[in-house]
């Protein structure tokens, strides 16, 4: 996996950077995403691999989900990575796209695990704390895990805060064994 | 092992009293792949080399390899438990272990965790087995010496407070006997004592123990174990431990002795780590770093100045000095001291004892060879009656070393050769020594000052050993005073040299053997 990021990133990178020039960011985002969804697909993956398949069949099939399937870009890019056989790391290089992305608009994206629904007053005052704390706009991912059993835990990139009940439990139960 | 009920309870009680929850933030990532003791970590972009990371189930790792997505990290113990996804965490911390007197007595693993069913260690104190060694400034020069009690040791090779020594040697050639009587000896001289074992049997490091126990040197000894069946990992930390717990003494004023028992497979632990983590290999198979990893280890081993031992202790000892003296054992595969690991360690260290499997079938035990044996600092250290007195034995064996070739025409020999023949013969009869018997300086001094005034040119080769152990109880029942007034001063004149003289004479004409 993390060498999977390595060899993905050169080809994130210069997608980002296509996409800032033709100022594209968010067309060629969501057809990332649609790709790195696609070639996860089972049956997608065994007719690339299909040795009988030729290269120009399988990247005018990778082409068809695209919204603009036209875009000459595009259509060069997922040749490229048929060429080179980094097809399968299109999930990888969409991820380092996004946070190419979110990096250029300034935006921090933050992972919340509660056991409870937040409510949005509640959502507000975790935007407006972490705005100070990060200096950027901030995009709030919430998830629902019933094990925290209260408090809150929050992730940002690898950095993670944890303040739920589970955790103190954890502590407690570290500190009285022997 | 017996459990009282009311320190338990007691033990809760102060547990809940002083219980404290944190809310830290903290690093995490997810394993990626585990195998053969390595885990390759994915996130944790922050994390420091040598940083200690938190597996599920408190069990620790070491990240070792800082690459651009992942961390490759050495798992310290266990790794069945642990699988792909599994969270980890960073501590921020480098790798510690607890270190104190509170060791001295007991058998831990390189983590420091008792494994010798003592019960737990209550060691206030924790240090980071890497540490920088001293520098320029807080060092002082070797001057005090440490005694082996073995005479072939301490009259040709001494070593000195702070000095590295290396004992190098073939397999069964008695690397650890001489290293184990050297602890031995440190009973009543205040010198603390650490045994690092590293991928040795555990039935060899148990009668290490038990032989330590048997001479009661074992109270003033820390013994460090990562044997055989402990993971690479453990064998390649082990002595950097064994060195925290050691320094520790330096560090307020006192002296220590190490034996690193043997670094060659420390190196072995050190390449097999290296190879999982997919470093290139160069020379013999070992890493491009491995002259650094015995280079910063035996640094660690000096002698610091009073100044330095001030300042680490912020004050409270003033006036002393203090020492690591390390003794590292590399084990060569058929006496080739050209290999790798043997030359790199021979560069780094201040000296070695060369034993060698020839002389020890020979009988010849410690296996000495002393023509390829050096100390190259100890000599300053070396009490001044040995000194004096182990020079004529040095040179007797080395005259004898050009003319033993001629032996073999004993006859036709002039009389000058034949004499120093037999001298060199009886010299080399007089270095043999048993295993556990170290010898006082008074001792050892009445034998080189024997050899050097001719006493045994007259004994039989075969009768030199008992003629000398006679020699030594003679002195004990009759001349006590002369061994007391020797030990206490370590000095040699005239008068000392007269009083041997005679006490020699009246064994001669009174003594058995």
């Amino acid at each position: 996996m993390s060498d999977n990021y390595t060899y993905s990133r050169p080809y994130g990178e210069a997608a980002f950077k296509l996409a800032l020039e033709d100022n594209v960011i968010e067309q060629w985002s969501s057809n990332l995403k649609i790709l790195a969804q696609v070639t996860v697909d089972k049956d997608i993956k065994a007719v690339i691999a299909d040795p009988k398949i030729s290269q120009a069949e399988c990247s005018k099939l990778l082409c068809s989900f695209l919204d603009n399937s036209d875009d000459k870009n595009s259509f060069n890019f997922i040749n490229l990575l048929l060429d080179n056989k980094r097809v399968f790391y299109l999930k990888e290089i969409s991820d380092i796209f996004e946070d190419m992305k979110s990096n250029h608009n300034n935006v921090c994206i933050i992972k919340v695990e509660t056991s409870r629904e937040l409510g949005s007053d509640q959502i507000n005052t975790l935007i407006e704390l972490f705005k100070k704390k990060y200096n950027s706009e901030i995009e709030i991912e919430q998830t629902i895990n019933e094990d925290l059993l209260a408090g809150i835990k929050v992730k940002v990139n690898d950095e993670v805060i944890d303040l739920s009940l589970q955790n103190r439990f954890n502590q407690i139960k570290q500190q009285l064994i022997i | 092992m017996t459990i009282n009920p009311t320190e338990i309870s007691d033990i809760i009680k102060a547990k809940i009293k002083e219980y404290d929850i944190k809310s830290t933030a903290h690093n995490e990532g997810t394993v990626v792949s585990v195998s053969d003791g390595i885990a390759i970590v994915y996130g944790i972009t922050d994390a420091l080399q040598g940083e200690m990371l938190e597996f599920p189930n408190k069990t620790f790792g070491m990240a070792l390899n800082l690459e651009r997505d992942s961390v490759g990290a050495v798992i310290l113990g266990d790794y069945k438990h642990i699988s792909e996804g599994d969270i980890v965490k960073c501590t921020g911390r480098i790798l510690e272990v607890p270190v104190g007197p509170e060791l001295l007595g007991r058998v831990v693993n390189s983590l420091g965790e008792p494994i010798d069913n003592n019960g737990v260690i209550n060691a206030p104190a924790t240090s980071p087995i890497e540490k920088i060694a001293p520098g320029v400034i807080e060092r002082k020069s070797v001057d005090q010496p440490v005694q082996t009690g073995l005479k072939s040791v301490d009259a040709m090779v001494p070593i000195g407070r702070g000095q590295r020594e290396l004992i190098i040697g073939d397999r069964q050639t008695g690397k650890t006997a001489v290293a184990i009587d050297a602890i031995i000896n440190q009973k009543d001289t205040g010198v603390k004592c650490i045994y690092v074992a590293i991928g040795q049997k555990a039935s060899s490091v148990a009668q290490v123990v038990r032989k330590l126990e048997e001479h009661d040197a074992l109270k003033h000894t820390i013994i460090v174990a990562a044997t055989a069946s402990d993971s690479a990992a453990m064998q390649y930390i082990a002595p950097y431990s064994g060195c925290a717990m050691g320094e520790y003494f330096r560090d307020i004023g006192e002296d220590a002795l190490i034996v690193y028992d043997d670094l060659t497979k420390q190196a072995w632990a050190y390449r097999q780590v290296s190879l999982l983590l997919k470093r290139p290999p160069g020379r013999e198979a070992y890493p491009g770093d491995v002259f650094y990893l015995h280079s910063r280890l035996l640094e660690r081993s000096a002698r610091i100045n009073e100044d330095a031992v001030s300042d680490l202790t912020n004050g409270k000892v003033k006036g002393k000095t203090g020492s690591l003296t390390a003794l590292p054992v590399i084990e060569t595969q058929a006496g080739d001291v050209s290999a790798f690991v043997p030359t790199n360690v021979i560069s780094i260290t201040d000296g070695q004892i060369f034993l060698e499997s020839d002389l020890f079938n020979a009988g010849i035990r410690p296996a000495i060879n002393a023509g390829l044996s050096v100390s190259r600092v100890g000599g300053a250290a070396q009490t001044k009656i040995i000194k004096k007195l182990g020079g004529g034995v040095r040179l007797a064996l080395a005259q004898y070393r050009e003319l033993a070739a001629f032996s073999q025409f004993a006859s036709d020999l002039d009389d000058a050769t034949k004499k120093q023949l037999d001298r060199g013969q009886r010299v080399t009869e007089l270095m043999k020594q048993n295993q556990y018997s170290p010898l006082s300086v008074a001792e050892m001094a009445l034998s080189l000052f024997a050899a050097n005034e001719g006493y045994f040119d007259d004994v039989e080769i075969n009768k030199v050993m008992p003629f000398e152990k006679a020699m030594h109880e003679f002195a004990r029942s009759n001349h006590k005073d002369l061994l007391d007034m020797i030990n206490e001063s370590l000095d040699y004149n005239d008068d000392v040299s007269a009083k041997m003289k005679s006490t020699l004479d009246d064994f001669k004409t009174n003594g058995v053997w």
